[in-house]
């Protein structure tokens, strides 16, 4: 009987964890992009990133009972790759997100878990950081670049919060962030036409705390 | 002829006289002892050396710090023979009580505790000769009737092996030195695990191999010639030993052994460094033991028994490879080594029992010592038809320590100027060479220039100068090699041939189409012969100082598993047949000067044929095997005029002649049952089928092609030889037609030669030449047209500017009957047969063909020129065109990966070409590579490489943009060491446009661009 109060009692605490007007957080993830497909006299190819880590940081802001707002920060482990055949060539590479979102809650706190969806925009910064080389495979195709290269970037996901405790929630989320594709890292060789819309999907685990 | 002979004796004689032979400083330091010393140990752990004075009776106690004699030990009579103990604690001295009256008393042993100085005698009964320590702890002795074994700590002696009684009697006559008394010695490996050693009674040796492990004894007796002194070295690992001059292993074979040595009486000694790959040796020659005293021909070192005196000769070290007792190096000696040597632990102090008791050689301080040589050992000089102007080569003399060295080159004659004569090391002397004083010697003239030096402890190996100064009419391309060339092959299913230069003990591989050495396969001692397995998957390769036959895969080339003879059999012939494959061997066990062996290629052993069908096994050793390319003969000729031949299907030999009282030069067989030696062909019976032709010379090579063949002869080595064919059905020659220089000529040391390979692609044929090799295209004797030039654009980016000193292509037809490139420095200004003028001004050449030659134009013409190309086929029309005092061009001869003409611009950041994928940055800094920057500031002449200090600087400083936005130019000159080739160095600004085609300009008054990719 007195084991069955205190549940109660810790549930009621939780609850009430999504009602705090703050929420700072971080988590990991992975990424992913999709290869864009090159288009060239000499065959077919596919550039893009290869999958890789993922890390972030946000502090949102609980606005309306339903709407809040979050800036967040991401970094991601993006190798620049090129594939034809059974031939690859890469390049080391990183990427920095820097953006806002608002987050639409399905309900206002009194459930343990609350469903959301996220839309927002900001900045997303490319790296080519690999060691260049006269002679890349695939060159053909296209030139991996030591440079860095600043895109616009949409973000659009959604995901779930759960009420861990009072104040900690966990969140998991699946976001999918929106570039024009950056050229001036992987440019196409003459005679090959790639581009179009980047897409960098990347599924996370966060840790927040509200107050 | 005869006029030509004695104008080249002159020459040699006025250019070896003329270096005066002055006292040469010598290496080493000598320790007398006041007697004669037998033996020598080395405890590194007291710091001394004991040395046994055997006429003293004393164990002389000399310090390794300062080389005196600290102490005397007082022993019994006649040490002979001392070891120490692995652990340092005893030295056992082995007493030589041989007298006549016989007095066993004498004979005995001194067992001296080093650490306490007690001593203990102990009785041998027979004559102790040799003794050492193994890593028992025992000491392995050698006495006049066999083997003992010897504990220090108990006295048990025990007899391990006994043998015919050795050694001989004292009293020995007046100046015989210990070692010629004892005649015996052993030695053991570092480890002390393996000894070997050698005992003699005068005229039988016992060779000895102990396993000190296995208590296993391996002893054989022998009769060498040249007999070996009792000096022993045994190699780290044990699996051989050095004995007398002699490279043997566990088994007694003879693995090499020194070229030219001689039985000495008591004057050699010899050491090992196995880490090093190195021996250190005093072995009597019969000749100086310099490289130029290489019998060129094949070695004379054959079967003299008897025991002459060793010439009068300075004494000297020979520094060997290990391997195949190549000489690295030779130093003059104080005196003359007579007994043990004994490396450090560390290998840097080599101690000897030499005259005066011992001498010390620092030889981990070699470098420390003064010494001079060439870089090169021939120095070329090719007048040409198109050249009549002094020709200058440089000789660069060093010490090879880096240090400065006096040194004397050369002399005065006519023609010839070296300057400076004298100097210190290092220096570059200048070798001009006046074609005209030469213009009646159409062949090569070689002239040796010697080298000496007052303070120099080396023997500086002399320098070849080989003047060539040729006709328009004389054909072929004569290629430097330098050293004793001795036979030629050609691969008769690949394109290439093999060279043996035997004096560096290897064969050469060389590409039939380049010409270009693309492997040097290192054999044993004095490589003689070479053959084919029929299935022309393995190289063999005879050797007249080793009991071994080397054997290599063609395909790998890499040395296969070796071909093993009967001791005493040198296998200096090898030729195949279908059936057999047979060696012609020189014999020395007694049973003939040479013989035939036949050889199990399966299981790589060679045995001796009992008899050569009806008849016996005794050749001449100077004879040689020729072998039918059919598989189905082998041709046996010999100096003595005798021929035999073994027919392949019979298996044995069919036919033996003598119808000749002498036969030398060239020899050879053909598929279709013909045969020549020397001026006849024979049939398949050998009977003489004709005689050809002498008045072109005297016969040097042949080699059949089909039912015909090529054959050279030679009038005198400094007069052009003759190449001719000939014709199968009459046997008479075609076309005779002169050739660069001589084919090399039969010697009495090696009467029979053969140094004609038609290329199995029949695209020339290669001919053993004078200064190396000379290259014949097949149809030498054809009709040639006359040569065009088409086009002359500079080498860089293909386009028409060009400019003094910059590198040009030259297009057209018939330019050159072969494909030549040349590494030769200077560039030769006739390469090929062809020569090359601009303005009458000899053009410096890197490359002919028939359609294209590269080469640098001089550095004093430009304007309007006129370029005219001389070939065998005549002169060609002229070919006027502009050169420009200024026209950078940028080479596209980079290569990433598998892509090629790729422009020569180097980041500095990564060292690596500029391409897409590795664009220019702002700040970068880059390196171009071009040619045609026009004259620089010193000057130098064309031909010769850029020297790097003063850097020769372009006088026309080039303006270089990117982009439109000017690079800072740091450099604009020659590249230090390239021909022709130009560097500029250049620094990219911060601001500057990017793109994937951003364009940089090298300017001059004419300009070049190149489209380059630059991001941020």
């Amino acid at each position: 009987m007195r084991a069955i109060q205190l549940s109660m009692l810790l549930s009621a605490a939780a609850l009430s964890g999504f009602a705090q007007q703050w929420e700072v957080g971080g988590g990991a993830g992975a990424g992913f992009v999709p290869g864009v497909s090159v288009a060239s006299a000499l065959g077919s190819a596919t550039t893009g990133f290869k999958p890789g880590a993922s890390f972030g940081a946000f502090v949102g802001n609980n606005l309306y009972p339903h709407v809040s707002g979050e800036l967040h920060y991401g970094f991601m482990q993006s190798n620049l790759r090129i594939q034809s055949g059974g031939t690859e060539a890469a390049f080391s590479g990183v990427a920095h997100v820097v953006h806002y979102d608002v987050l639409i809650h399905t309900n206002r706190g009194d459930s343990r878990t609350q469903y959301f969806a996220a839309v927002g925009g900001g900045l997303k910064v490319f790296r080519g950081t690999g060691k260049e080389a006269a002679y890349q495979p695939l060159s053909q195709y296209a030139y991996f670049t030591k440079t860095q290269v600043l895109k616009p970037m949409v973000s659009i996901g959604a995901g779930v919060k759960y009420a861990l405790t009072r104040r900690v929630v966990l969140r998991t989320e699946f976001r999918d962030y929106l570039t024009i594709f950056p050229k001036d890292l992987i440019t196409p060789a003459p005679g090959a036409k790639f581009g179009g819309l980047l897409h960098n999907f990347v599924p996370m685990v966060s840790i927040a705390y509200e107050y | 002829m005869r006029h030509r002979l004695v104008f080249s004796i002159v020459i040699a004689a006025a250019l070896t006289s003329a270096v005066k032979p002055s006292v040469a400083a010598t290496f080493g330091t000598v320790v007398p002892i006041g007697g004669h010393a037998s033996d020598i140990a080395l405890d590194e752990s007291r710091g001394v050396l004991y040395i046994a004075n055997f006429t003293a009776n004393r164990i002389e106690v000399m310090s390794l710090s300062d080389r005196s004699i600290r102490t005397s030990m007082n022993v019994a009579a006649q040490p002979g023979a001392i070891s120490l103990s692995p652990d340092n604690q005893f030295l056992l001295v082995a007493h030589y009580g041989r007298f006549d009256p016989p007095d066993a008393t004498k004979n005995g042993l001194t067992l001296i505790n080093l650490n306490d100085g007690t001593r203990q005698t102990f009785s041998t009964g027979d004559t102790p000769l040799a003794v050492a320590f193994v890593a028992d702890g025992t000491a392995l002795i050698a006495t006049t009737n066999g083997l003992l074994l010897f504990d220090p700590v108990t006295g048990a002696i025990n007899v391990v092996a006994t043998f015919e009684a050795l050694a001989t009697t004292l009293p020995a006559k007046l100046g015989t030195f210990p070692s010629q008394v004892i005649l015996a010695t052993m030695a053991t490996t570092p480890d002390r695990k393996v000894v070997y050693g050698i005992a003699d009674d005068g005229s039988f040796q016992a060779f000895i191999r102990f396993d000190a492990v296995k208590r296993q004894v391996f002893a054989s007796g022998f009769v060498a010639a040249p007999k070996p002194l009792p000096r022993v070295s045994a190699s780290a690992d044990g699996a051989w030993a050095m004995v007398g001059m002699y490279k043997i292993d566990g088994g007694l074979h003879d693995l090499a052994q020194f070229p030219n040595a001689v039985t000495s009486l008591n004057v050699g000694g010899n050491a090992i460094d196995s880490n090093a790959g190195i021996i250190y040796a005093q072995i009597v020659t019969a000749a100086p033991p310099s490289s130029s005293s290489t019998t060129s021909q094949g070695s004379s070192s054959t079967t003299s028994t008897s025991t002459p005196a060793a010439p009068a000769a300075p004494p000297v070290l020979s520094i060997m490879d290990a391997d195949n007792l190549t000489v690295r190096e030779t130093l003059n000696l104080p005196e003359n080594m007579t007994g043990r040597a004994v490396l450090s632990t560390a290998a840097d102090v080599l101690y000897a029992v030499s005259d005066s008791g011992v001498t010390v050689m620092p030889v981990g301080r070699l470098k420390q010592f003064h010494r001079v040589a060439a870089t090169q050992s021939d120095v070329v000089v090719s007048g040409n038809f198109c050249n009549r102007n002094v020709i200058t080569q440089n000789l660069t003399i060093t010490d090879p320590g880096g240090g400065n060295t006096d040194f004397v080159v050369g002399g005065n004659i006519p023609g010839v100027t070296i300057s400076p004569a004298s100097g210190i090391t290092p220096a570059t002397v200048q070798v001009r060479v006046d074609p005209n004083v030469f213009q009646n010697q159409n062949g090569t003239i070689v002239v040796r220039l010697n080298i000496a030096s007052a303070s120099a402890v080396n023997v500086p190996p002399p320098v070849r100068l080989l003047i060539n100064n040729r006709n328009p009419d004389q054909r072929g391309t004569a290629v430097n090699l330098p050293g004793a060339i001795t036979d030629i092959l050609a691969d008769p299913v690949r394109n290439r041939f093999y060279v043996v230069q035997q004096d560096r003990n290897q064969v050469l591989v060389f590409d039939g189409a380049t010409y270009s050495q693309i492997a040097a396969l290192r054999t044993s001692t004095t490589p003689t012969q070479m053959a084919m397995t029929f299935d022309r998957q393995y190289l063999i390769v005879g050797h007249d100082n080793s009991q071994f036959a080397y054997v290599y895969n063609l395909d790998t080339l890499q040395p296969d598993t070796p071909i093993t003879f009967p001791g005493g059999h040198y296998p200096r012939q090898i030729a195949e047949s279908g059936k057999s494959i047979l060696a012609l061997v020189r014999d020395v066990t007694g049973d003939g000067p040479g013989a035939i062996d036949r050889i199990d290629f399966a299981s790589r052993r060679a045995t001796k044929l009992p008899s050569l069908g009806i008849y016996t096994n005794s050749v001449n050793p100077a004879g040689v095997l020729a072998a039918a390319p059919n598989g189905g003969s082998i041709l046996v000729a010999m100096p003595d005029g005798n021929v035999l031949l073994y027919d392949a299907n019979a298996d044995t030999f069919t036919v033996s002649r003598k119808d000749f009282t002498e036969l030398k030069g060239a020899y050879a067989a053909s598929s279709y049952n013909s045969y020549v030696v020397g001026n006849v062909l024979l049939n398949s019976s050998l009977v003489t089928q004709a005689t050809l032709e002498t008045s072109s010379g005297a016969a040097s090579g042949f080699a059949f092609v089909d039912q015909g063949g090529f054959r050279t002869t030679v009038s005198a080595l400094s007069s052009p030889g003759v190449i001719q064919r000939v014709d199968p059905a009459t046997s008479l020659g075609i076309k005779p037609t002169r050739m660069v220089e001589a084919p090399l000529a039969p010697t009495l040391a090696q009467p029979l030669i053969r140094t004609l390979a038609p290329l199995n692609n029949r695209s020339a044929v290669i001919a053993l030449t004078v200064s190396g090799f000379t290259v014949l295209p097949w149809t030498y004797d054809a009709a040639v047209a006359p040569p065009k030039i088409s086009s002359v654009v500079n080498a860089a980016d293909g386009t028409k500017p060009v400019a003094p000193g910059g590198l040009i292509s030259v297009y057209g037809q018939q330019m050159s009957p072969v494909n030549m490139a040349t590494k030769e420095i200077p560039l030769p200004t006739a390469l090929g047969e062809s020569c090359l003028t601009v303005n009458g001004v000899p053009v410096p050449m890197l490359f002919v063909s028939s359609q294209q030659i590269n080469g640098q134009l001089p550095f004093n013409v430009d304007g309007n020129a006129t370029m005219t190309l001389h070939t065998p086929g005549g002169v060609s029309d002229n070919y006027n065109f502009s050169i420009f005092t200024a026209a950078p061009s940028i080479f596209r001869s980079g290569t990433a990966g598998p892509v090629t003409g790729l422009a020569t611009v180097v980041r500095a950041d990564n060292n690596e070409l500029v391409t897409p994928t590795n664009p220019i940055h702002p700040n970068d800094s880059v390196v171009i590579y071009a040619t045609g920057l026009g004259r620089t500031q010193p000057a130098i002449d064309a031909g010769l490489p850029a020297p790097s200090d003063p850097l020769p600087v372009a006088i026309i400083v080039p303006s270089v943009t990117l982009g439109g936005v000017p690079l800072t130019v740091t450099y604009a000159g020659l590249v230090p060491g390239e021909v022709g080739v130009y560097q500029i160095n250049a620094t990219v600004p911060f601001k500057v446009p990017q793109g994937l085609s951003i364009p940089l300009v090298v300017d001059q008054g004419v300009s070049t661009t190149l489209m380059l990719r630059v991001v941020n």
